[in-house]
């Protein structure tokens, strides 16, 4: 069991990828939880949630994260300055590979598919037999269909 | 005031990455397994940046639910797993709003509507797709969208 961390509101932002003031409105739509510590608000992570980011520095903090996920075309606050862009770059990577070493680490602990199917033949299930035309279990049967093949060719 | 595109002054080349991609990272015993993960370094080193469909989200999960079914990866595994992938911080094209060109490709080139999805994206924002299901590349002739196997990016 891992511990919930508490950071604070511009932390949070930095770890979870978003603005400080998407961060304030996930906190009032109670999409993220707080805990008051005296006048500070504090925002509660589950530690998998929360990449290691690099550090922010005071005052433009705001513009090195990107503004969610449907502003990560734009870096913050005017002025685009070289060394904001930079910031908000280099912080963006380093979240990157960290979620990618978690993706390779656990990669490692997959196991092969009972009847060789692979992860492609799944999303042509899904693809093939979408369940609004051809009943919620279309892509199962379809993939029942196709692990019997595979193992009738052994 | 700057123009807002110029701050975008590092080498970067966005691509479209598909769910076909997604799922050789994260499953070891995926026929393009290997390349995908060299693909993926790309990715952090800043080289390449990833543009995703709005529906690569459903796809994903649908494909690792699946997998977690099939015994492949374990259950307790798929939170941190689905918040990885969310923490690539691939940018999300929304999903089309106009049917025509969808329906078009998916007539023209008998894709499902999915596949349809994935090669209107990669048309509307000019970027190549990098995939691994080969179906999907022999069905798009080059003069339509550019499609790559990441067997062939990686290389």
């Amino acid at each position: 069991m891992t511990a919930t961390l508490a950071l604070s509101v511009p932390e949070a932002a930095a770890r979870l990828g978003r603005s400080e003031r998407t961060i304030w409105r996930q906190i009032r739509s109670g999409e993220l939880h707080t805990q008051r510590e005296g006048r500070r608000v504090q925002v509660l992570l589950e530690p998998e949630r929360a990449w290691p980011a690099l550090p922010v520095p005071r005052g433009t903090r705001e513009a090195a994260v990107p503004y969610g996920t449907q502003d990560d075309w734009q870096v913050g606050r005017w002025p685009y300055t070289t060394e904001i862009v930079e910031r908000h770059r280099v912080a963006k990577l380093a979240r990157r590979r960290a979620a990618m070493e978690t993706i390779k680490e656990l990669s490692r602990r997959t196991r092969p598919d009972p009847d060789g199917l692979t992860g492609l033949d799944y999303i042509h299930a899904e693809r093939d037999h979408p369940r609004a035309l051809e009943g919620s279990d279309a892509a199962d049967r379809a993939l029942e269909e196709l692990a019997r093949e595979r193992r009738r060719d052994r | 005031m700057p123009p807002i595109e110029h701050w975008r002054s590092w080498p970067v080349s966005d691509v479209v990455i598909d769910s076909s991609v997604a799922i050789a990272w994260v499953l070891e015993d995926e026929p393009a397994h290997k390349h995908a993960m060299r693909f993926m370094d790309a990715l952090g080193d800043g080289t390449l940046d990833p543009v995703v469909s709005g529906h690569f989200r459903f796809e994903i999960r649908h494909a690792l639910v699946r997998a977690a079914r099939r015994g492949r990866v374990d259950w307790a595994d798929l939170p941190t797993l689905l918040a990885a992938l969310d923490a690539l911080e691939a940018r999300t094209a929304p999903l089309s709003d106009a049917d025509a060109p969808v329906l078009e490709l998916a007539q023209n080139h008998q894709l499902t509507w999915s596949d349809a999805h994935w090669v209107e994206t990669a048309i509307r924002y000019d970027l190549p797709l990098v995939t691994a299901d080969l179906r999907l590349i022999r069905s798009v002739p080059d003069d339509v969208a550019i499609l790559v196997d990441v067997r062939g990016v990686a290389a």
